[in-house]
């Protein structure tokens, strides 16, 4: 292994961090680290740091929420990106070969629209139903927003709970007054929407409810790590995203229409019942299946079929260019700790680790072979 | 090589516009960090991507190189955000209004956050940050919420700002240090 000084530490310290480093220099600079203070006194602070940047742009207003308002946005427009059936776009979109399409003009040049009524008609037609459903929904809107409240008070559902082990994780959460409060704690409970940022050398432990009762789904996330809940996620549908970092799941068995997803900035996992590692680093999601199936398919899967993952496929790997089989590396090493110490507490709390024979207790020092990751989802 | 965005743009153009959604979900996070990171206002920099998608669909006919359309909207969302610069009446077009400031929280003092004060301390500290980035060189500022905002590597920013990668290097650099002067003198 290549042997690093401090003076060579601090000058990669930050390329490191940034995981701008080839696969030899991140072993040699994790070694470094492991053995001196004061560099690992730097890592931490110039980590702490990245991550302080990183927390100022969490919840800018782009990701999906910007996504459905452009939906609007387009319909506002005359853009409507509904499937077109005769290769041209909808409404005012441009044609197959880049002229506008505009049905506003060419009804009002021609007597009939396509449905061979007469444009009065279909107007008249339109602007009723359009009255009709604005009427309805004054209507409508506030009676059940009155029932709503009377019958059903708002009340936060738990989705399950989480605990640190050796720290804190910071949760993030919409608070009663619709503001984003985020908390330092050791452990709390899961709720639709909430984000869990795990730092460096902390594993937290993810207990979800499911949907047949006695039976619980259980996640470890290992810092540097980050996991979004998806604020319509519940026992029988639920679905996060690992914005970075890795987990590892041992998840009940789903039944017809439950299903339980994990995606990534480029990959999803749909999980049948089964046991998996994922992890999601510079653009490459890897995910290793011990037991049981999983789907993996890219995010936005098109030309691209998914693959059924097994515990004899290996680990499959996807970036933007490639999915399959990643022969290269040993199965599930790249996500457990450097260094794994004796087991510090009983392994039925951890079902994860006990059923692969390990017990993946957090390391005593930071997981240098992880170093901070930049990159978001 | 198989091409995720030649596909896209070219299902697109033969008639299934609502491929596009997909290209906005894939781009809408670089796209708002580079408008952020030029009008270094999160509400100005919404509506400018937004603009940049709508004229991104409006000519994507024109793109002659389909397989960079990740590049071809990088330069939309620069030149509007450009635009917007130079039609602000501000004189100091970079201000960070207390609204924005209130929404993106950040800091040290996130940590422990339960009683007022430190309610007041976290607010504070996310102001700082947001104003420490705001007085960054433009192209620095970029550079740093490319990379801390979107999570791009050296490389991609090197692509997206047409730059080169050493001088992305040096650019992070220079403003991480600058950041850690403002935002904690005692350390630099």
């Amino acid at each position: 292994m290549k042997s690093f000084s401090c003076n060579q530490v601090g000058r990669d310290l930050w390329r490191y961090i940034d995981r701008e480093l080839a696969a030899t220099d991140v072993s040699g600079i994790s070694a470094h680290l492991r053995h001196c203070d004061r560099c690992r006194g730097l890592y931490h602070e110039r980590a702490r740091e990245a991550s302080q940047y990183r927390m100022t742009f969490l919840e800018s207003p782009f990701g999906e929420h910007f996504v459905n308002k452009f939906r609007k946005r387009m319909k506002q427009e005359g853009l409507s990106s509904g499937p077109s059936r005769n290769g041209s776009l909808r409404g005012n979109d441009l044609t197959k070969d880049g002229q506008w399409n505009d049905d506003t003009s060419s009804v009002a040049d021609g007597t009939s629209s396509t449905l061979g009524l007469p444009v009065d008609s279909v107007f008249t037609r339109r602007r009723f139903r359009r009255a009709a459903t604005v009427a309805a929904m004054l209507f409508l809107i506030p009676t059940v927003v009155v029932i709503g409240i009377v019958f059903n008070p708002p009340r936060k559902i738990s989705l399950g709970s989480f605990e640190a082990e050796e720290g804190f994780v910071t949760k993030g959460g919409i608070g009663s007054d619709g503001e984003l409060i985020f908390q330092t704690v050791a452990d709390g409970s899961l709720t639709p929407g909430c984000v869990l940022t795990v730092p460096q050398g902390v594993v937290a432990r993810l207990a979800l409810r499911s949907p047949a009762p006695g039976e619980t789904t259980a996640i470890s996330l290992s810092g540097p790590a980050e996991l979004q809940l998806s604020k319509d996620a519940g026992p029988k549908a639920f679905d996060a995203v690992l914005k970075y970092g890795s987990l590892e799941a041992s998840v009940a068995p789903r039944r017809e229409g439950e299903t339980f997803e994990i995606v990534t900035a480029n990959a999803r996992a749909t999980v049948v019942g089964t046991r998996f590692a994922l992890e999601f680093h510079d653009g490459v999601t890897r995910l290793d299946v011990w037991r049981g199936e999983v789907r993996f398919q890219a995010r936005e899967a098109f030309g691209r079929a998914g693959v059924r993952v097994t515990r004899d496929s290996g680990p499959f790997r996807l970036s933007e260019d490639s999915v399959g089989p990643e022969p290269d590396l040993p199965s599930t090493s790249a996500l457990e700790p450097p260094e794994v110490e004796e087991s510090s507490g009983p392994a039925a709390a951890d079902p994860v680790g006990a059923q692969r024979g390990k017990t993946p207790a957090p390391p005593s020092a930071p997981d240098l072979d992880n170093p901070v990751s930049g990159r978001g989802g | 090589m198989y091409s995720e965005d030649l596909e896209y743009v070219q299902r697109i153009l033969a008639g299934e516009s609502e491929l596009f959604e997909s290209l906005v979900r894939k781009y809408n996070r670089m796209a708002g960090a580079i408008a952020f990171g030029i009008v270094g206002d999160f509400h100005a920099a919404e509506d400018i991507v937004q603009e940049a998608f709508l004229k991104a669909f409006r000519v994507l006919n024109t793109l002659r190189d389909p397989d960079k359309f990740k590049s071809w909207l990088a330069g939309i969302v620069r030149s509007k955000s450009l635009d917007a610069l130079r039609r602000r009446p501000s004189q100091k077009p970079l201000e960070i209004s207390r609204d924005v400031a209130d929404r993106f929280p950040g800091g040290e003092a996130l940590r422990f956050s339960s009683t007022a004060e430190d309610e007041h301390l976290r607010e504070e500290s996310r102001r700082k940050v947001l104003e420490a980035i705001e007085e960054l060189p433009q192209e620095d500022r970029v550079v740093v919420v490319l990379k801390h905002m979107e999570g791009l590597s050296y490389k991609e920013i090197a692509e997206i700002t047409g730059s080169t990668i050493g001088a992305i290097e040096s650019r992070l650099f220079r403003a991480r240090q600058a950041l850690r002067k403002r935002l904690d003198p005692s350390k630099t």
